[in-house]
């Protein structure tokens, strides 16, 4: 080949290239909505600009990112700054990322990681992505290289990453422009709204009775995957290298949660053993004495996560609790011993669940088998209602002790059936599933 | 491995990069083991049936030749009155090897793949057999292979050429991964040659090469699997589709058929050229054509090579054609001579052309529809003619081409009805479905794009778009001279923006998407 055959398909290749990777570049920031990533990669770098010394540094899923909020446990370790870098439905890999990311540039005394009872079964590649928007350089090369598997590694183009987001361009650009003009603060008249230092603030708050059974998948030894033990082990093995204490800690849920998650004593005994055999210690929060008393429903802002009020009270407990444990001092008595002992001070209705059947061949005939978790003083009554599809509602079993009962339906599909429990002695709503036909 | 997955485009890049750096004389071995591993990655078990076939050919090819050869050597010595006894002594030979080694290898495909239609029939027409079905899968790509290897021996029967002496030789050109799954199909002695012949490395065929892997990847990525959500949506709930929803649907199939079929075929002759090889085009801007035989000169172009060049012309031109012709004149006259066993070998060709598409009347009778169409065209040729005398209608004036070209699109459009329904009551249905101006407008024409976002409906448009701009310059032989003459910087920028539009619109959830349509045939 002559040297300007050579030459011409150099420039060829060189310019093609260029203008791909400008042109990926300018879509992907075009079609790149507000995330919380957004404000908190802001905070990251105000906080290293500022030369700020980071002491303390949570990372884990939503349970983490909305129970802690860094201010109060600044305050009440009187630490110079604290950092909550967990996101919604994190996977372990992506902690064990998102700690090395900012360990680039923060040495903390202490890591909080945040583990609940599927930490260490599950993967989901759109939690993965608001890691993958905090991390830089090799880290986030080596991040998708591991953990997105086959075409998930598109994920790394943000164009691809927020396709769906072709028709929202000039919002996303307002949005934007419209959270700079606010200083990096997220809107707050909002429902859900990012606060500080990494700390998703919520509002709202559930009334006792309303929050329904999400779901019953439980922790057993074989779900516990290799690949997400391994990161674990790493996060463990990260901390010791950079001479970091590391925390074990499960953030508040509902009772229904507690209750209705197969094995959950289970996973909180496995956390033990891990932590006792890796010289930490682990925290779960949801046996804190007086529970019931301090995180009732109207503390949730949903089935699984607090609101503000109830992230206040549960920062000042655990930095209570981490303060005590760097003095040396026993925490033990601040928890109940295990689920057993914390139900024992529950005297309420937490869930209900029916297992409704038809007649084969008459399905306006329904048969309900109705199950709730309580303890044994509690005696539970039942309601069943439905509403059909005009809006009209029917009260088709008013309240009973029986748990097996039978009842008409007006129409063979388009309806929503409702369970409803409370105890013989109280008159207030305690629990409640909805199904939809 | 699919061919629209990241495996696949692994294993293209490593197989490129390896074949260009061994010596090229063991070039056709990499190719080789590279399409056995390619062809296993399908169900390891199929390669024994492409071995087993290809084997049968090999040996077949071979003692045809070592025949001939025996008898050269006995007729260069034979008396002139023995020459000719001998010669018919080895035709029948050839004929008796050929025969055997061609059913043999027939054979294990129509076991394999039409089993059950055979099965279904007979017990439909005896009731009383209950024959049990078979429940074996059809290997990936038979039809195409079986096809490949009669073609060979074929050729080898006629003295086209002589067999290959390495097995290894006709496994490679039989089992390159590039046409084996949905073709095109290549003579032995275009591709078993150019396997035998080096390859340098070229930048520029590596430019063109991969320019049109990616218009390929454009075409199904983009146009076909959206086209196919809108058509896949409104064919299988057609019984509740307004009309014009149901004639969309049959209109936009085409280009559905097309993209996703030509797209196949310039990824795999993209990787052919990059690996300094040239396939056999399968497409000729199929939509351009004016007529439905013109249409079947354009399209699937290989198989009908292939139909015309084993069955038809050794139909027609067979000793039997001819008694048939004298017949015909005797009663009928010349131009009866002239069609008739033209007819009957058609009925043949189109007869196998449906069987080969799928084991299903269904397939049978849309080829049936094909054939009737060229047959009325034929018949009719001089009373057209001489109505369009009459009308004043010039041939080469552009609205008489264009109406024609419509006219073929929606003859084969309206055909297909029959190949892209369940069954033939299915077929039956959903014309009658079409033709009943039952809901004829819909009260909300949102819905025609079923599901598809309004971007995605721009995107798919402007890809039809540049899909019908490329064919009608190639069409004018213009196309050429655009990629040439090209600046630099506008050539670069349409295949950042293919890049780009396959980045944002293709596949569903988080993926490429699978399969390809001929990958079923």
């Amino acid at each position: 080949m002559n040297t300007s055959k050579a030459k011409t398909y150099i420039i060829s290749a060189v310019s093609f290239a260029v203008m791909l990777a400008v042109s990926l570049l300018i879509l992907g920031n075009l079609l790149e909505p507000i995330s919380q990533s957004f404000y908190f990669n802001h905070d990251m770098q105000e906080i290293k600009d500022n030369d700020e010394n980071v002491e303390m540094i949570f990372v884990g899923a939503s349970r983490t990112a909305r129970s802690f909020i860094p201010a109060i446990f600044e305050e009440e370790m009187g630490l110079d700054c604290v950092i909550n870098a967990a996101s919604s439905s994190q996977n372990i890999w992506g902690s064990y990322y998102q700690l090395k990311e900012l360990l680039k540039d923060h040495h903390p005394r202490y890591v909080v990681l945040g583990v609940v009872e599927n930490t260490l079964r599950s993967g989901l590649v759109q939690a993965d992505l608001i890691v993958s928007d905090r991390l830089s350089g090799l880290n986030k090369l080596s991040f998708y290289w591991n953990c997105f598997t086959g075409t998930d590694k598109l994920y790394a183009l943000r164009a691809y990453r927020f396709r769906d987001n072709l028709a929202k361009i000039k919002e996303n650009r307002q949005q934007k422009a419209e959270a700079i003009a606010r200083g990096y603060k997220d809107d707050s008249s909002q429902d859900m709204y990012y606060d500080d230092t990494g700390y998703i603030c919520s509002n709202r708050s559930y009334k006792t009775g309303t929050i329904p059974i999400v779901t019953k998948k439980g922790f057993s030894l074989d779900l516990v995957r290799p690949k997400q033990l391994s990161y674990l082990e790493k996060i463990v093995q990260l901390c010791q290298e950079k001479g970091i204490r590391l925390f074990l800690v499960s953030g508040i849920t509902t009772d229904m949660r507690l209750y209705c998650i197969d094995n959950y004593q289970g996973a909180v005994d496995w956390y033990h053993e891990f932590a006792k055999e890796n010289g930490l210690v682990y925290h779960n929060l949801n046996y804190l004495m007086d529970r019931e008393e301090l995180f009732p429903d109207e503390m949730m802002s949903d089935y699984n996560h607090l609101n503000v009020q109830g992230a206040e009270i549960a920062s000042r407990l655990y930095a209570q609790v981490l303060r005590k444990e760097l003095k040396g001092e026993n925490t033990d008595d601040m928890f109940y011993k295990d689920l057993e002992d914390l139900k024992k001070t529950v005297h309420r209705i937490v869930a209900v669940d029916a297992d409704i059947s038809f007649d084969p061949s008459d399905p306006s005939k329904a048969t309900a088998k109705i199950s709730s978790y309580q303890n044994e003083d509690v005696t539970p009554l039942y309601q069943i209602e439905v509403k059909y599809k005009d809006g009209s509602k029917e009260t088709v079993v008013p309240w009973t002790a029986d748990n097996e009962v039978s009842f008409l339906l007006k129409e063979k599909k388009g309806y929503t059936v409702t369970v409803r429990a409370k105890a013989d002695r109280d008159d207030y709503l305690q629990a409640y599933q909805r199904y939809k036909y | 491995m699919p061919v629209a997955s990241f495996s696949f485009l692994l294993f293209v890049l490593v197989l490129t990069i390896v074949y260009y750096l061994i010596p090229s004389r063991y070039r056709w071995i990499v190719l080789l083991v590279a399409s056995l591993l390619f062809y296993c990655s399908y169900g390891i078990y199929f390669i024994l049936y492409m071995l087993f076939s290809s084997l049968v050919t090999y040996f077949g090819t071979i003692l045809l030749h070592k025949t001939v050869l025996g008898y050269k050597a006995i007729l260069s010595e034979a008396e002139k009155e023995k020459k000719k006894q001998l010669r018919e002594e080895l035709k029948k030979k050839k004929k008796r090897i050929c025969f055997v080694t061609t059913i043999t290898v027939l054979g294990i495909w129509i076991a394999l793949k039409y089993a059950n239609f055979i099965i279904h029939n007979f017990n439909l027409l005896l009731p009383e057999a209950k024959l049990p079905s078979m429940s074996w899968t059809v290997p990936l790509g038979i039809s195409f292979y079986t096809l490949n290897l009669v073609s060979y021996l074929i050729d080898v029967y006629r003295n086209k050429y002589e067999p290959e002496k390495q097995y290894l030789r006709v496994l490679a050109y039989i089992s390159f991964f590039p046409h084996i799954i949905q073709g095109p199909f290549n003579r032995y002695d275009d591709l078993g040659r150019q396997l035998k012949e080096e390859h340098r490395f070229s930048y520029q065929r590596l430019t063109e090469g991969m320019s049109r892997i990616l218009w390929g990847y454009f075409k199904k990525l983009l146009i076909a699997d959206k086209l196919g959500v809108i058509f896949g949506a409104i064919n299988s709930s057609y019984a509740e589709q307004p009309m014009l929803y149901l004639l969309f649907a049959t209109l936009l199939y085409g280009f559905y058929i097309y993209a996703d079929f030509s797209g196949y075929m310039d990824i795999m002759c993209g990787i052919s050229h990059l690996l300094g090889l040239k396939l056999a085009e399968n497409f000729r801007q199929p939509y351009l054509a004016e007529s439905v035989d013109e249409f079947w000169r354009r399209w699937h172009m290989t198989l009908g090579d292939w139909f015309k060049d084993y069955v038809f012309f050794s139909l027609s031109m067979s000793p039997a054609a001819y008694k048939v012709g004298n017949y015909c004149r005797k009663h009928w006259g010349d131009k009866a001579a002239k069609l008739i066993p033209g007819y009957i070998a058609m009925l043949f060709v189109w007869t196998a052309t449906g069987l080969w598409h799928g084991a299903d009347w269904k397939y049978v009778i849309w080829a049936y529809l094909n054939m009737l169409a060229i047959m009325y065209a034929m018949q009719f040729a001089d009373t057209n003619q001489k109505w369009k005398e009459r009308m004043h209608i010039n041939d080469n004036s552009l609205v008489w081409k264009v109406f024609r070209i419509i006219r073929t699109y929606l003859f084969v459009s309206f055909f297909r009805i029959f190949s892209t329904s369940a069954d033939v009551s299915a077929a039956v249905s959903y014309i009658r479905h079409l033709f009943s101006f039952f809901r004829f407008v819909p009260a909300d024409l949102n819905g025609l794009f079923m599901g598809l976002k309004t971007s995605e409906a721009i995107a798919v448009l402007i890809g039809v778009i540049m899909l019908v701009i490329v064919d009608i310059l190639k069409e004018k032989n213009l196309w050429q001279d655009v990629k040439v003459k090209c600046p630099l910087l506008i050539r670069n920028g349409i295949l950042v923006f293919l890049i780009i539009m396959i980045i944002l619109f293709a596949g569903g959830e988080n993926d490429l998407i699978g399969g390809f349509l001929y990958e079923y045939f």
